[in-house]
């Protein structure tokens, strides 16, 4: 047997393990849509018992994006007196500052913050701008909203509601939809993406596990939680993650309620695109080397899963692509021949069935989403998008080496926001 | 050397080139006319059931190696004066008169079956033989071998003042030759050439017509070949077999079938102990081709004979020839597979019955050279070959004969006048590539490049070899039941998820009814 052939067995075996465990995912994750789907996922509290609630927008250069947000926050259907909201204007060179004035005078009676920072104190991050806006907070409730979400005006009672109903709960994390879904076929790829691993895989870890990581945005999460942990790590590219795994630590789980949503505006252009996934992966790194060692720690609990999980992600997952796609380019280029008995094409296309049926079983449960469009996309994304995964986080491996040779500081890549048209 | 002489060197030099460019212009022109030999048959042939009949021909002429062109006798009458041998079938009832076309020719000819319309070339029909009508005749193949068989002859004549005759044709008790003719011209009555009877009998006939020398008739040998001998069969009863033949001093061939994988475990070097043992004592390997149940892919046959002659190699085991199916030999696309190996055994001849008449003179094969050794045609139970008019092999096979058997054939064989081949007296070539060749020239032979040797010296056979047989190897060897596995998992995913689909539909269809009065309600509050 040649070297080419164990490659293949091992890029084989290891894309059907890894396919195997989303589909198990992707089960679980239905069950637990469709169950939340049957009620509009209120459990009302008496109008004198919903906490204070301090909303975070962590702002760096957002002029083009945070008016709509901070009138979709204004807009919350919740108690006025009960919620405060916190734009931090980090470090901004362009017009934030002025526009969120503006906004606080057109809104006086609403608790609407601004706390500008300048490169002293700010610019270093969102953890940074995340921890300087919590200083601030009078809420025993944390709610945080990036500053390009449109949420639902239900969304943070949602949030709230159920964050207060359960105890065991750290945090509550909504769902976020692709507010620019028509932009261009990437914010399409984007969109269906979101809505199967975002969503569907979050959903089927809760449910299996009672395991699901903090997005970044949509959320609400105890003050105390906060306090405890200290706050966000501003070495994290993805703080988001890195405190979901010290909340797991804390004997908490995180609920994922998919009908408190948030709109967002994602990225139209493939660089920016690449950045903001880079930026991703890099933090999911991060993370996951520093949570490794919980992976063998029996007192972790199911912890233990999702940091085995990002392992295989990043590890087992990466190479088997990365040797599949090297295989079949070099048996095209007939530099690479692999014979090996037994494995049909008809599993090839069997394989492309089940990931299509998976991503079409996601959609399902969205309302304008289950069509031909959406059909013939995600056959596309098979060969195109979901090809891009691979070099995003070659990319990310790379840069993190660089930084841990050159000894450079993680900086934080901002994503760029564009007007969106009506 | 002074100048004078070198002038006068390069002027006898120049001298002889002319000359003998002249003498060789000369002997070449009669050859305007094509070598191959012309088999003309009558239109209705095919119609009337002849395939077989002209099948049996066709191998005859195969086996003897000559090319034929097959035409028609409308086509025909045109091209006979290009040809110097032509072959009449005449044996099928037909209207076409042999005169119109066989006017005029003066070349070698030999006549199949009826009489008729062939006066003028002095072939008569016999009144008594005249009809279909069956007979018998007792042919003489060798000194001492015999057989008599019963044939059957049609409107049947006999050539009028034949200066050769050979055997007799009896019916009802009256003697006719059986072959009549004269030098350039030949006349045989029967109309039957599909036993194994008559295509020796035709064979022996035709090897006499085109003889032109006054030497004996060259007599070709036979060779005894151990056929599609499997590389993990009994090595025992094998190595008896073997040493039956050596100790009889007989020249014998292994044809074994290729190994593609575990050319490393010990059955396969206890195997190939005793073939080197065989090739060390009069015996030769040949490779046998794989068996290919579909149409044949060039590129992985290659693979595969490449493999295949690898493992032996790596054995010590130099495999001289290779033994193929006659099918192959109607697939131009297999030409240069075959060219692989310059001797070439046939299993069989069977394809010349499943291909049409107008195929049997596509075949190129013959152009290239090798040497062919084609199935003896069998005459009696021990399957010996009695003819010597081209080089036959005589198949024995170890998984469907008995040791008894092999043995009562190896005996007759001995007997036989015809002696066995000797592969190691003859030049070969085997060519897979630059790392799998082997040439055997001059008593010389040249493995991979390096010169090897026959003298056989024993391998020691490792006791504790590791099979592999581990859950790892279990998996990556058997990947067909893996591949079942996930098609039968991926399939009931499908299923699943089509019918969880169909359940969010409904949950969606009825959430928008729903919707739709509160939305209503909603908008007239406003």
């Amino acid at each position: 047997m040649t070297a080419a052939e164990i490659i293949s067995i091992y890029a084989v075996a290891a894309i059907w393990f890894m396919m195997l465990i989303n589909v198990i995912l992707s089960i679980g994750g239905y069950i637990y849509i469709y169950r939340c789907n049957q009620s509009d996922g209120h459990i009302p509290l008496p109008e004198d018992e919903y906490p204070m609630v301090s909303v975070l927008v962590p702002a760096h250069n957002e002029a083009l994006v945070v008016q709509r947000t901070v009138r979709a926050l204004l807009n919350f259907d919740y108690p006025d007196d009960k919620y405060e909201i916190i734009v931090i204007n980090d470090n901004s060179s362009d017009d934030t500052e002025s526009i969120l004035a503006g906004l606080a005078a057109e809104f006086p009676k609403n608790r609407l913050m601004c706390i500008s920072t300048d490169k002293t104190v700010g610019g270093t991050g969102k953890s940074n701008a995340l921890n300087i806006g919590f200083s601030a907070a009078r809420g025993s409730v944390i709610a945080i909203y990036d500053a390009d979400n449109t949420p639902e005006p239900q969304a943070l009672r949602l949030l709230v509601e159920n964050l207060v109903a359960d105890p065991k709960a750290g945090a509550v994390i909504g769902k976020f939809r692709t507010r620019n879904r028509n932009a261009s076929i990437l914010t399409r790829f984007v969109n269906i993406e979101t809505l199967s691993h975002q969503c569907m895989n979050q959903a089927g870890r809760f449910f299996f596990f009672k395991l699901c990581t903090i997005p970044g945005t949509n959320y609400v999460i105890r003050r105390s939680i906060v306090e405890q942990v200290g706050g966000w790590d501003v070495k994290a590219l993805s703080e988001d993650t890195e405190i979901s795994f010290r909340i797991y630590r804390m004997g908490y789980y995180i609920k994922q309620l998919p009908q408190a949503v948030t709109w967002e505006q994602e990225p139209h252009l493939l660089p920016v695109w690449f950045r903001q996934r880079v930026r991703w992966a890099k933090g999911n790194i991060y993370v996951m080397l520093k949570n490794f060692k919980y992976t063998f720690d029996r007192k972790a609990g199911p912890m233990r899963l999702d940091t085995l999980y990002y392992a295989l992600t990043y590890s087992i997952m990466l190479s088997s692509l990365i040797a599949s796609d090297i295989i079949f380019l070099g048996g095209i280029l007939g530099k690479i021949t692999v014979r090996l008995g037994g494995f049909s094409s008809t599993l090839w296309g069997m394989a492309i069935l089940v990931f299509v049926a998976n991503m079409m079983l996601t959609l399902s449960l969205e309302r304008n989403e289950f069509n031909l469009e959406s059909l013939g996309l995600v056959t596309l994304m098979l060969f195109t998008y979901a090809k891009l995964w691979v070099f995003v986080v070659i990319k990310a491996i790379f840069d993190l080496l660089m930084d841990a040779l050159l000894k450079r500081e993680v900086k934080w890549d901002k994503t760029v926001r564009y007007v969106e048209t009506e | 050397m002074r100048f004078s002489q070198v002038l006068l060197c390069l002027l006898l030099s120049g001298a002889y080139l002319l000359s003998a460019q002249r003498s060789f212009s000369q002997s070449i022109s009669p050859a305007e006319k094509s070598e191959n030999i012309l088999v003309v048959y009558p239109e209705e042939a095919i119609s009337r059931g002849q395939a077989d009949n002209l099948s049996a021909i066709a191998q005859v002429l195969f086996a003897m190696r000559y090319q034929a062109d097959w035409l028609e006798a409308a086509e025909a009458k045109d091209a006979v004066k290009n040809y110097n041998k032509v072959i009449w079938c005449a044996t099928v009832d037909s209207e076409r008169m042999p005169e119109e076309i066989l006017t005029g020719y003066d070349g070698f000819l030999l006549v199949l079956g009826q009489a008729k319309g062939l006066d003028a070339i002095g072939i008569h029909p016999i009144p008594e033989l005249s009809g279909k009508l069956i007979g018998t005749t007792k042919y003489r193949f060798a000194d001492n071998y015999s057989f008599e068989a019963s044939v059957e002859v049609l409107d049947a004549g006999i050539f009028q003042e034949a200066s050769y005759t050979n055997q007799e044709l009896n019916v009802y008790g009256e003697a006719f030759p059986l072959v009549s003719g004269s030098d350039r011209i030949r006349y045989i009555p029967l109309v039957d050439y599909t036993s194994n009877f008559a295509k020796a009998l035709l064979m022996q006939e035709i090897a006499h017509w085109l003889w032109v020398w006054d030497s004996p008739i060259h007599s070709y040998s036979e060779y005894i070949v151990l056929d599609a001998v499997y590389p993990f069969t009994d090595p025992y009863r094998l190595k008896d077999i073997v040493n039956y033949m050596v100790g009889l001093k007989m020249n014998f061939v292994i044809s074994v079938m290729p190994i593609y994988e575990h050319a490393d475990y010990p059955a396969m070097a206890l195997f190939c102990e005793v073939l080197r043992f065989a090739q060390a004592n009069g015996g030769a390997v040949i490779l046998h081709s794989p068996i290919i149940q579909d149409n044949v892919d060039p590129e992985l046959l290659t693979k595969q004979l490449n493999t295949a002659a690898g493992n032996y190699f790596d054995n010590g085991v130099w495999l001289l020839g290779l033994e193929i199916p006659s099918e192959w030999i109607f697939d131009k696309a297999l030409t240069d597979v075959l060219n692989r190996s310059r001797t070439l055994f046939l299993s069989e001849l069977d394809a010349f019955e499943r291909h049409p008449v107008n195929e049997y003179g596509l075949n190129t094969y013959l152009e290239l050279g090798n040497q062919q050794i084609v199935p003896a045609f069998r005459l009696d139970e021990s399957g010996i070959s009695h003819i010597a008019n081209c080089p036959t092999a005589v198949y024995l096979n170890l998984d469907t004969m008995t040791d008894d058997f092999i043995y009562a054939v190896v005996d007759a064989a001995k007997d036989s006048p015809i002696p066995m081949q000797d592969m190691w007296s003859m030049g070969h070539r085997i060519y897979m590539d630059d790392s799998k060749s082997l040439l055997w020239d001059r008593n010389t032979l040249t493995v991979n490049g390096e010169q090897q040797f026959i003298n056989y010296e024993p391998r020691e056979i490792e006791e504790n070899f590791d099979y592999k047989r581990n859950v790892y190897y279990r998996f990556v060897t058997n990947l067909a039941r893996q591949n079942r596995f996930l098609i039968a998992v991926s399939s009931v995913v499908l299923v699943l998820f089509i019918f969880l689909v169909f359940q969010s539909r409904r949950q969606m269809r009825k959430r928008f009814l729903k919707d739709i009065p509160n939305e209503t309600k909603e908008i007239a509050s406003r």
